[in-house]
């Protein structure tokens, strides 16, 4: 099986299959983290599709000597999830609480695993959701979210005590 | 609870799969892009050609002047104006859906309907012919301020949003009985 880097040096070849390839390896990952970040549903949409356009627009300037795909991936996608969030500072949106996200309620402790994440400060959540949730490790979140492995794995820790603290009390 | 049991917990949700409507959507934007990059090389490669076929001419005309008086504007800025309709649907018990098409709805949800638009904009929506809002979404996001109640024995009927540069059309089925 080919490997995401080497998928991806076929897209920036011009291989439409090679692209649909990552596509399906990754957008479950990719949504989950942009509903997770967004916290809602329509948004969450936004940076999926947005995140994976923009994949395509640079896949001229991708580099395998820059670090792993999903790192690279993850970058996009959180740089959409920021620029979403001034866009959406600077207009805000109308019947915000109507539109809370709706994770299926299959599962109690599922709903609230989901509820104390979305407690958490973004920058804890960013790198406990690539972390833990998604498994991806310390030097890949770190090159996702431009900070050091050391303090992406601060943020994990910090983010555990936060999620203690949010579970006990729930 | 130790932070591998912590961990165990998290790592159980794991990724979300996104619709496949969404899914669709999105591989279809990038087609549509890489469509639209191969004919920007073709247009240029033809303005090119057309260049350097103009340039060995060297055939000077002077310009052509139309009349003021008879001149027309083409086209407005809401011509061009990109409208997404997304509708949602909430239960009589206050839960919130995401509307599917292929799902039958049942007396008593209410239709929410939200608008993207790429600037501000005239719209009406209807529902067949019967016009439920007229109104002007501002720009971005905007959540149109009626809903819609479904009623036991409503037939399937066609909701749409025009003013934009497409019509937009959302079918829903007939109420359950």
């Amino acid at each position: 099986m080919e490997t995401d880097e080497e998928l991806m040096d076929a897209v920036r070849e011009g291989s439409e299959a090679a692209y649909g390839t990552l596509f399906e390896r990754h957008r479950a990952a990719l949504y989950g983290y942009a509903l997770r970040m967004t916290r809602h549903p329509e948004s969450a949409d936004d940076v999926f599709q947005e995140t994976f356009l923009r994949v395509h627009r640079a896949r001229a300037t991708w580099s395998s000597h820059e670090g792993s795909f999903r790192s690279w991936l993850f970058r996009i996608a959180t740089n959409t999830v920021r620029d979403r969030a001034r866009q959406a500072a600077r207009r805000p949106e109308v019947l915000g609480d109507a539109w809370e996200p709706f994770f299926h309620p299959h599962h109690l402790q599922r709903i609230e695993l989901e509820r104390a994440l979305g407690e958490l400060p973004e920058s804890l959540r960013e790198a406990f959701v690539l972390t833990v949730v998604l498994g991806m490790d310390h030097n890949e979140v770190a090159a996702a979210l431009s900070i050091s492995p050391d303090n992406a794995r601060a943020r994990v820790s910090r983010a555990r005590v936060r999620l203690r603290e949010l579970l006990e009390v729930s | 609870m130790t932070d591998a049991e912590l961990d165990a917990s998290f790592a159980d949700l794991g990724g979300l799969a996104p619709s496949p409507q969404l899914s669709a959507r999105t591989l279809e934007a990038v087609r549509r892009e890489r469509a639209a990059g191969g004919w920007r090389v073709r247009i240029l490669a033809g303005v090119g050609m057309a260049a350097m076929a103009a340039l060995s001419l060297l055939v000077v005309t002077p310009p052509e002047r139309g009349d003021p008086a008879t001149m027309v504007e083409r086209g407005s800025g809401e011509s061009a104006v990109a409208v997404d309709l997304r509708v949602a649907v909430r239960r009589p018990t206050g839960e919130l859906a995401r509307f599917a098409a292929n799902e039958r709805y049942a007396a008593g949800d209410t239709l929410m309907f939200r608008i993207h638009t790429s600037t501000a904009t005239s719209l009406t929506l209807r529902r067949d012919d019967v016009v439920l809002w007229e109104g002007t979404a501002p720009g971005g996001a905007f959540d149109v301020p009626v809903g819609y109640t479904l009623e036991a024995g409503e037939g399937p009927a066609v909701f749409t949003l025009s003013g934009g540069a497409e019509l937009q059309r959302v079918f829903v089925p007939a109420v359950m009985p």
